[in-house]
């Protein structure tokens, strides 16, 4: 079992350190909703990072207070795209700066690994260190990580997923066909523990990642979990693929998470996050879909066809 | 000279991002590193390099000079009306 001790969300949604969120789901999804960073990341650090930096400190930060654990002891991000917005600043200063020196920040700052050495310096924490980036699977691989460790040795793994929206993202999205949705950015970071605690608000019971999309994927997972269906799925529902699948559990309530946090790579850490607050609060409608039972969630991640994530999250009460 | 010193102001907070500064928070004598003054470090050290090249054309490659050129917006403005002479 590996225990969730505590989440915290930032994005188009009012998510941040708001419990019942799922109670009140907007939908107009049109500005990402940040707090203060000032509240949790150094004035001296700040001034260097991009959005993307600011939402995962943040994040992390308050994901660790909340779960009252002092220092993690692994950091463990997921990013499909990284940090855009660096890259975009130092590809735009190579092409102004022609053949000259070139600010060195942007070009430091805009690996993909950044997400998580940043929140080593900020927290201080010099243990294992891992990004994880396959595109719209990278939340998905990230937990896998943080699983297979809390197999092997106890502790608390800040756990997470990043990714940011920078303007030329548009027109590469209206190429692909990619634009039934606005493209967003989002952040969140989970405390993973193999102990419960007094903070402990839901159970990571399994994880996949798949570069498949067969219909049976979502049946065998359950029933490797002793499940026939799930109380409710979150889905990104996008594609055909993932309605076809969900049509496999009729009964079962589905609610689209893409329409609520618009599109990123990393979405389905957004879906994990949701999940968590309809279980906690157990929240009766969330976005018109009414869920009547609150002991289980399956999270299914379609966003890129032919890849399937799926996150099953259960209830934990003490 | 007192216009290249509100200029090199305003290139610095653009450069580091040195979002809650404005011109008139930087004294043209306080230091430019350490506690007691803007409290920059190495990065924003090679930042300054990178400035004074893009805006100024001068490269410096000393950084026995640098110590002495990047120490107060005073100097840098000292440094860079010697270098265009």
């Amino acid at each position: 079992m590996y225990y969730i001790q505590s989440s915290a969300y930032i994005s188009h949604q009012d998510t941040f350190r708001k419990k019942g969120f799922s109670k009140n789901l907007s939908e107009n999804i049109s500005t990402l909703i940040k707090p203060d960073y000032k509240e949790f990341i150094n004035p001296a650090l700040i001034r260097r990072m991009s959005e993307v930096l600011r939402m995962s400190v943040a994040c992390g930060s308050a994901a660790l207070q909340d779960a009252g654990v002092k220092t993690a002891d692994a950091i463990i991000a997921g990013t499909g795209l990284g940090c855009l917005m660096d890259t975009e600043k130092f590809l735009n200063n190579v092409i102004t700066i022609q053949g000259g020196m070139l600010p060195p920040t942007s070009f430091i700052q805009s690996t993909h690994n950044t997400i998580a050495g940043q929140l080593s310096l900020a927290l201080s924490c010099h243990s294992y260190n891992m990004t994880h980036t396959q595109n719209s699977l990278s939340f998905e691989y990230a937990l896998s990580d943080a699983m297979l460790m809390l197999d092997e040795q106890q502790g608390n793994i800040l756990a997470g997923a990043a990714d940011e929206y920078i303007d030329p993202l548009q027109p590469v999205a209206n190429h692909f066909g990619l634009n039934r949705f606005p493209l967003t950015s989002g952040a969140g970071f989970f405390v993973l523990s193999d102990k419960a605690s007094a903070h402990t608000n839901a159970v990571l019971a399994d994880v996949l990642a798949i570069h498949d999309s067969d219909e049976n994927i979502c049946k065998d997972f359950l029933e490797r979990n002793h499940l026939s269906s799930p109380d409710f799925i979150l889905t990104d529902g996008y594609h055909d693929d993932t309605k076809r699948i969900s049509q496999n559990f009729s009964e079962t309530p589905v609610i689209p998470y893409t329409p609520l946090c618009g599109m990123y790579a990393t979405s389905s850490a957004f879906a994990m996050h949701l999940a968590i607050d309809i279980l906690q609060q157990k929240t009766e409608q969330v976005s018109g879909t009414a869920i009547r039972q609150h002991r289980n969630a399956l999270i299914i991640n379609q966003l890129l066809p032919g890849r399937t994530g799926l996150i099953l999250i259960k209830n934990y009460e003490a | 000279m007192e216009n290249l010193k509100e200029e090199l102001k305003k290139q610095i907070i653009e450069q580091l991002n040195l979002e809650d500064k404005k011109p008139s928070d930087i004294a043209d004598d306080a230091p430019l590193f350490g506690d007691n003054g803007l409290g920059l470090d190495s990065i924003d050290a090679l930042e300054l390099i990178v400035l004074l090249d893009k805006h100024y054309h001068i490269k410096l490659s000393n950084p026995e000079e640098g110590k002495k050129v990047f120490n107060s917006i005073n100097s840098m403005a000292e440094y860079i009306n010697q270098a265009k002479k």
